[in-house]
């Protein structure tokens, strides 16, 4: 069985390009562009992995981590957190609110898979 | 005069009657922060005593060097913070990823379908157009904006001075005045008002009666009888190490123009000018005096609760409507934002900044639209 992957990210043609590597790569991809009820889509999905961008439209990626880890079942569920600022404050707010893993955009197709697949390891 | 001290087993300096007490108190200081040179610290008296002017050349150059990094550290700070170069950062940063994927996609996989060959292209395509735009719409941010913005370098110095202190300046901090006597009126009546607030409201006990009201800046100022702007900027003037809230500040004229500033991570700020006009310090222009609480929702979906008021700036005169200058502070600590309303104003940074496209105060286009 594929393991299932939600790519929770705004910008259209990362979504595109990222849906395609990862699909590729033998996961089962969803994805889902809108901050306000990313955290909804995540429960009803209960994923394997979340791709999750820090910057979203409604809600930011670390209010929706926040809900993703109160949801039931997804405590532990890995979370790779994806931003565009690289900056110490970003990264720490990942890690108190629950990341499994912070990459700063632009980033490596080889790199995210990579880090992807060491997270579903 | 060195053999002389020797003779007495003096110090040169006490021969001097202290006279190079500053240059000797700011060679060791130097000597302090440079400690890899292994300069001699202990023999800093007789080397301004042996070579006077090579001393003060050293304790000059050392003043410049640290002036120097002090405005770099503003400016630094004045670029992560400006909302337009955050956001088109942001913007140019995300298409550089999509086009690098995508381009990395096109370059190794080798058996793509021709359908999604073709989609990959027209994204390149629009993507590399989009990175044009953008850097043209910098270029020109950088070109004009600010050239139309003469409040810049009034309240510039106030803006370095405020930042390179965190905003809680010791008692002998002196500003530094580099463009000549205009830079003085809203960095002098800034740092007096801090004194006063300081002598009137110490930091250390502030703090905890101000947990005890809950940050509540009303039932402090009935607290210590004084008024709600002094409240505001003591709220946002606490030193850095007593835990208490991080509040930001913003306070402008009422020509727009921003007289002090203090961003938060939370919540960048315009350096000189044009914030969201939906920004409760605007609004509280239409009612001086009116201590205006709201929480505003950025479009990450970031929240901030905010404290704002208006107050007329002096006397004024006969027959004319006051001059006000309005003040907000804000913060997203748990421990405020417990006291935040339910509603919140869905407000942005800037305009050409801001996604909400039917915003009824939009001025301009979004930038990346």
């Amino acid at each position: 069985m594929h393991e299932r992957v939600l790519l929770i990210e705004d910008e259209p043609h990362i979504v595109e390009a990222l849906s395609f590597l990862l699909t590729r790569e033998g996961l089962s991809v969803s994805t889902h562009s809108d901050g306000s009820n990313a955290a909804e889509t995540a429960a009803r999905l209960t994923p394997d992995l979340v791709i999750l961008d820090v910057m979203l439209p409604g809600k930011s990626g670390f209010d929706i981590l926040s809900e993703i880890r109160g949801t039931e079942g997804m405590a532990e569920t890995p979370v790779l957190m994806l931003t565009a600022k690289g900056q110490s404050r970003d990264r720490a707010a990942a890690q108190a609110a629950g990341a499994s893993m912070f990459m700063t955009k632009p980033f490596s197709n080889r790199e995210i898979v990579a880090n992807i697949k060491a997270l579903l390891a | 005069m060195l053999s002389i001290a020797r003779e007495l087993d003096l110090q040169p300096s006490e021969l001097t009657e202290g006279a190079d007490a500053s240059l000797i108190n700011a060679l060791t200081e130097t000597a302090k922060s440079h400690s890899t040179a292994r300069p001699e610290v202990d023999r800093i008296e007789e080397f301004v005593g042996r070579y006077p002017g090579w001393a003060k050349l050293l304790g000059e150059l050392s003043r410049i060097t640290r002036e120097q990094r002090e405005t770099l550290t503003a400016m630094t700070d004045q670029m992560a913070h400006d909302p337009f170069i955050s956001e088109t950062m942001h913007q140019i940063l995300s298409n550089i990823t999509a086009i690098r994927s995508t381009a990395s996609i096109l370059a190794t996989a080798g058996d793509i379908p021709a359908d999604m060959q073709a989609r990959f292209l027209a994204n390149l395509h629009s993507d590399s157009q989009r990175l044009s735009e953008t850097a043209q719409k910098m270029v020109d941010f950088f070109d004009h904006d600010n050239e139309t913005d003469t409040s810049g370098p009034a309240t510039a110095a106030a803006h370095e001075f405020w930042a390179s202190h965190d905003h809680v300046p010791p008692p002998d901090a002196q500003p530094a005045l580099k463009s000549g006597p205009h830079d003085a009126p809203v960095l002098h009546s800034t740092l007096e008002r801090y004194q006063s607030i300081q002598s009137a409201l110490p930091a250390e006990t502030f703090a905890g009666t101000a947990a005890s009201h809950g940050f509540d800046p009303l039932s402090l100022a009935r607290h210590y009888d004084t008024s709600v702007m002094a409240i505001l900027f003591r709220m946002a003037q606490m030193p850095a190490d007593m835990g208490f809230p991080v509040f930001g500040l913003i306070e402008v004229d009422m020509s727009g123009a921003v007289l002090m500033r203090k961003p938060t991570p939370e919540l960048a700020l315009p350096l000189y000018s044009s914030a969201c006009p939906l920004w409760p310090i605007y609004r509280a222009f239409a009612q001086p005096g009116q201590v205006l609480r709201a929480t505003l929702e950025m479009p990450s979906g970031d929240r901030v609760l905010t404290y704002a008021l208006s107050e007329p700036t002096g006397a004024g005169s006969y027959d004319l409507p006051a001059l006000l200058r309005s003040t907000m502070i804000f913060s997203a600590d748990n421990r405020v934002m417990s006291q935040a309303l339910a509603t919140p104003v869905l407000a942005g940074l800037h305009c050409s900044v801001c996604p909400r496209k039917h915003c009824e105060a939009r001025r301009v286009d979004y930038i990346l639209a």
